[in-house]
């Protein structure tokens, strides 16, 4: 059976492939076998102006001519939609992260699809209805033109972003709003207190600080304590007479504040795979030397199988020992309320029974261990002990005093396995292994989100410009459909041609069919990026997108492959006869 | 010597189909040059290769082989095209923008500064009679007003070099008329124009070099008055005569060894009637949602004299011009006495009008009604030279 699904994908990619070539020999047959002609042109000469001129005009045909006044007013009506309907989990924090990610996601989805049909319409469709003899006899350079056709849907783009962004900024705002009114409501009816104490026990929520704790230790209660001057009972009894949707919303409303309406980074333990890479040559060689090298497998196999060896070494706590990682990310926004979060799942090398110490008369539970975390510099006074135990294998998330980031971001992270089942414990340091802190505020985080979103929009803007320089309409959007489509899903294509690594095992040797595969999956990956790194995921975790991130997507995606794809374009425009008749 | 302002040597364009095949020979070996100020036709039928060499003197379409010149320089040079206005056989205009936004979009590609793209915009949508309907979207406009706007897109830039594809296809004939006066005036302004019709009429009327194209090649090239003349036939045009005195010209004519091949009274020209229902219709003021007329040129148009004619003439002509402004464009054609079957007629008298054709076909319409009063009575030359023998 898989036999017949590989070969079955091996044939439609063959046919894929071909299909590209076929185009692509056209593409370049048109470019270079075309009489002789070029537009010439790459004059800089008030180019802003013309740019500009061609931007408006397709400005106003996308809003006029309705090719994008549509989808316009669905995502302008989509932002209070998402904002009545969000409910997530009836919790604040769960309906503001619905609300962020339905009217962000739903949003940034349609824009693609406008930017998809309105780039490969706008040129094509004036080429076609020949508009476009009256512009390309003017003196306007050919790349002037598809500048100004860029810019123009990218206008349109953000300034619908921009709507987006502040509809969603204000329904998130209202949503905490709403919550303060019906707190104030309620503490002034079944809580009993007056407008003013109401009022003082509501703004103490923005003064909350110090790390989440449970029942009447939680600093929600003491902040409320310090605001209003009532003694912990006195606000306990209070609180006890709302509705219990409103105590958790209590904590979870102080959760969205310090968790979800920042920005916060998140920095996991530095990886010296250079050092790692050394490591494993140096061991090679040791092998080799003493002629203990495997005789039946390559060298690079040999050398990915130390590669990994060293690795987990860096990631394994042997019984009784401890490790050290040192983590840095940008500087933390030590705010007095900030919080920082020790992020982790532990992984043991052996099961991890139910343990009980008689002496003490304590049961360790199954699954937690005899560990313990030492958070900061361990010479310093801000350095934090966790005492064991900790609990193994589930996502656990830590509330930590922030002092221990020292001012430049870095920080150290100790762990000392003292379980007496004699087990190793290990983390992926790649992703289970993080602690995160505030660095910017969520009004930053959320502009900063938009930028992000706006990023594979402008990609395919280029890719749509591109394309309509020689398709049709109707052709260049079904293919940047099946782009955004197939990009969104690359690991879902990944699966499908069984090449990740549940489907081989990487210390086997592969059959030509599967680097085939390996090699379209890799091609479409490198192809079809468009830049989308889910930073809706991002912003509703609190998790900070950050400039060097941002920078680091626009110079790949926008510039690069933007810029790339626009100057193909350009090329392939200026040798286009435009009123070609094909007989 | 004055450099050509378009120059085509051997220019050829061959159309394929799908696979590269050679199909179709649309423009084939054309040798072709059109000179600074004249009024150029190109005629001939439909398919006859005019659009395609409009096209390939535009960049539109690249020669197959051969080579064609626009002010000196190729056609695919971008900067060339500040001088050049250019009328498609269709007006192809953003349906979502009005008039004053297309006029506006066509000068910003032109980078003309704010108040020059206002005030050549607000003169030419009046000179096109376009001023009542230029708030609405272009898309809602007729064949015949999209015409008017896609004139004056041409002329935003002043152009030296004005290239007009069927300039009067689709336009009713007071339409016509004034795209036909708007050349001849822009010919007097020294503007270069290039005409392609199958409309012989048109270019008869407005063109001082035509070439006749078929199969994509040039079949007939010269001046209009060259192509028509027919030194085998004279014409006499003569008001009311009676019976006694055409049988004395009968006679006058048999004696000089020739033969009179008719005498008729010609019927008014269904043109000259339409104006004048027109004209009545204007001054009633009955309103009409269409164009409008409008008198003179643009000001903003240079006048570049270059014509061979003289200094003197040109001045005099451009000042004729500047003078015509008060002046009602479209005067209704009224001959003084009844007029001759004019496709007769008019190639009768052609050869006598040639010697003077150039200053006529220049003469502002302020001396129109005296030019055309001088066309409906017979040349005294001419019957001079008739009489002669008799008066001896």
């Amino acid at each position: 059976m898989d036999n017949t699904i590989n070969n079955f994908s091996v044939i439609m990619i063959g046919i894929g492939v071909l299909i590209a070539l076929i185009v692509l020999v056209f593409v370049i047959r048109g470019v270079l076998v075309g009489h002789g002609g070029e537009i010439g042109g790459w004059t800089l000469r008030g180019a802003n102006q013309t740019i500009f001129a061609v931007a408006r005009s397709t400005l106003a045909e996308g809003i006029r001519a309705k090719v994008a006044s549509g989808f316009a007013l669905l995502i302008i009506v989509s932002v209070p939609i998402f904002y009545f309907m969000a409910t997530g989990d009836a919790t604040i924090k769960g309906r503001v992260q619905m609300f962020m990610a339905y009217s962000l996601g739903f949003s940034s989805f349609v824009l693609a699809l406008l930017t998809i049909l309105f780039s490969c319409r706008s040129l094509s469709r004036e080429i076609e209805s020949r508009q476009i003899f009256g512009l390309v006899t003017k003196p306007v350079p050919r790349w002037q033109i598809l500048a100004g056709k860029w810019c123009g849907i990218m206008t349109l783009n953000v300034g619908l972003m921009a709507i987006v962004g502040v509809g969603t900024y204000i329904g998130t705002r209202q949503i905490v709003a709403g919550f303060k009114n019906t707190l104030q409501h309620q503490l002034e009816t079944d809580g009993g207190l007056t407008q003013a104490q109401a009022e003082r026990v509501v703004a103490a929520l923005g003064n909350v600080r110090g790390p989440g704790a449970k029942g009447m230790q939680s600093p929600i209660i003491t902040a409320m304590q310090e605001s209003t001057g009532m003694s912990r009972q006195e606000i306990g009894d209070i609180l006890l007479k709302l509705p219990e949707s409103t105590r958790v919303d209590l904590r979870r409303g102080d959760e969205l504040r310090r968790q979800v309406l920042v920005g916060r980074a998140s920095v996991r333990p530095e990886i010296d795979y250079k050092a790692i890479a050394d490591l494993a040559d140096k061991r090679y060689a040791t092998l080799e030397k003493e002629g203990r090298l495997p005789t039946d497998l390559p060298r690079e196999r040999i050398m990915e199988a130390l590669r990994n060896e060293i690795f987990g070494a860096m990631s394994t706590i042997h019984p009784f020992g401890d490790l050290t990682w040192t983590m840095k990310g940008p500087p933390p926004d030590k705010r007095n309320d900030a919080l920082m979060s020790l992020r982790y799942k532990l992984d043991s090398e052996s099961a991890l029974p139910p343990l009980r110490f008689d002496e003490i008369n304590m049961l360790l539970e199954e699954d937690k261990v005899w560990a313990a975390w030492l958070i900061g510099d361990p010479k310093s006074a801000t350095v934090i002990a966790i005492p064991p135990p900790i609990q193994a294998r589930t996502v656990q998330e830590i509330e930590l005093p922030i002092d221990c980031v020292s001012p430049d971001g870095s920080i150290q992270v100790a762990l000392r396995n003292e379980d007496p089942r004699n087990t190793a414990l290990m983390f992926d340091l790649t992703k289970n292994l993080e602690v995160m802190y505030v660095v910017s505020s969520f009004e930053t985080n959320l502009f900063q989100t938009c930028l992000a979103l706006l990023v594979p929009i402008t990609c395919l803007a280029s890719f749509g410009v591109f394309a309509s320089t020689f398709l049709t309409f109707p052709v260049a959007a079904l293919i940047l459909v099946c782009l955004y489509v197939i990009s969104s899903s690359m690991g879902f294509v990944a699966e499908s041609l069984a090449v990740t690594t549940d489907y081989y095992n990487p210390n086997e040797v592969q059959s030509w069919e599967f680097h085939v595969r390996r090699a379209t999956v890799d091609a479409m990956g490198w192809v079809l990026a468009i830049g989308d790194s889910n930073p809706v995921g991002d912003l509703i975790e609190g998790r900070s997108i950050g400039w060097p991130r941002l920078f680091d997507l626009f110079w790949r995606f926008v510039l690069i492959k933007g810029g790339v794809t626009m100057f193909i374009g350009v090329l392939v425009f200026r040798r286009r006869e435009l009123a070609a008749v094909i007989v | 010597m004055t450099m050509n302002v378009v120059e085509c040597i051997a220019l050829t364009k061959i159309f394929q189909d799908f696979w590269g095949r050679d199909k179709v020979r649309a423009v084939d070996n054309l040798d072709m040059e059109v000179r600074p100020g004249e009024v150029f036709g190109l005629l001939g039928p439909n398919g006859s290769g005019k659009s395609t060499t409009i096209k390939m003197l535009l960049g539109l379409l690249y020669p197959t082989s051969g080579a064609a010149r626009v002010l000196g320089k190729m056609p695919t040079d971008t900067a060339v095209k500040s001088q050049i206005g250019f009328l498609p056989e269709e007006s192809y205009l953003y349906r979502y923008l009005n008039a004053y936004e297309t006029l506006d979009y066509y000068g910003r590609l032109f980078k003309l500064d704010r108040y020059e793209r206002k005030r050549r915009t607000e003169q030419l949508i009046e000179k096109v009679g376009l001023k009542k309907a230029a708030k609405r979207p272009v898309g809602t406009y007729s064949k015949g007003m999209a015409r008017r706007i896609g004139l004056a897109q041409a002329l935003m830039n002043d152009p030296d070099l004005l290239i007009l594809d069927e300039p009067t296809s689709g336009l009713d004939p007071a339409g016509t008329l004034k795209v036909k006066n708007v050349i001849k005036e822009l010919g007097e302004r020294g503007k270069t124009v290039i005409l392609s019709s199958h409309l012989l009429a048109d270019v008869e009327d407005v063109c001082d070099r035509v070439v006749i194209m078929y199969g994509g090649r040039q079949q007939a090239v010269g001046t209009v008055e060259e192509l028509l003349k027919r030194q085998d036939t004279t014409q006499i045009l003569a008001k009311h005569l009676d019976e006694n005195t055409i049988q004395k010209i009968r006679e006058l004519v048999a004696k000089s060894g020739s033969e009179l091949l008719r005498v008729d009274h010609p019927t008014d020209r269904l043109e000259n009637l339409f104006f004048r229902v027109i004209a009545e219709a204007q001054r009633q003021q009955i309103a009409t949602s269409g164009a409008e007329e409008s008198e003179g040129m643009p000001e903003f148009l240079s006048a570049r004299p270059q014509r061979q004619t003289g200094s003197e003439l040109v001045e005099a002509l451009v000042d004729a011009g500047k003078d015509e402004l008060k002046e009602p464009v479209m005067t209704p054609v009224e001959p003084a006495g009844p007029v001759a079957r004019a496709d007769v007629l008019e190639e009768l008298t052609k050869g006598e009008r040639s010697s003077s054709a150039a200053a006529t076909s220049k003469a502002p319409a302020s001396e129109s009604a005296d030019k055309s009063e001088e066309k409906s009575q017979p040349k005294s030359d001419v019957l001079d030279r008739l009489m002669g023998p008799d008066k001896k």
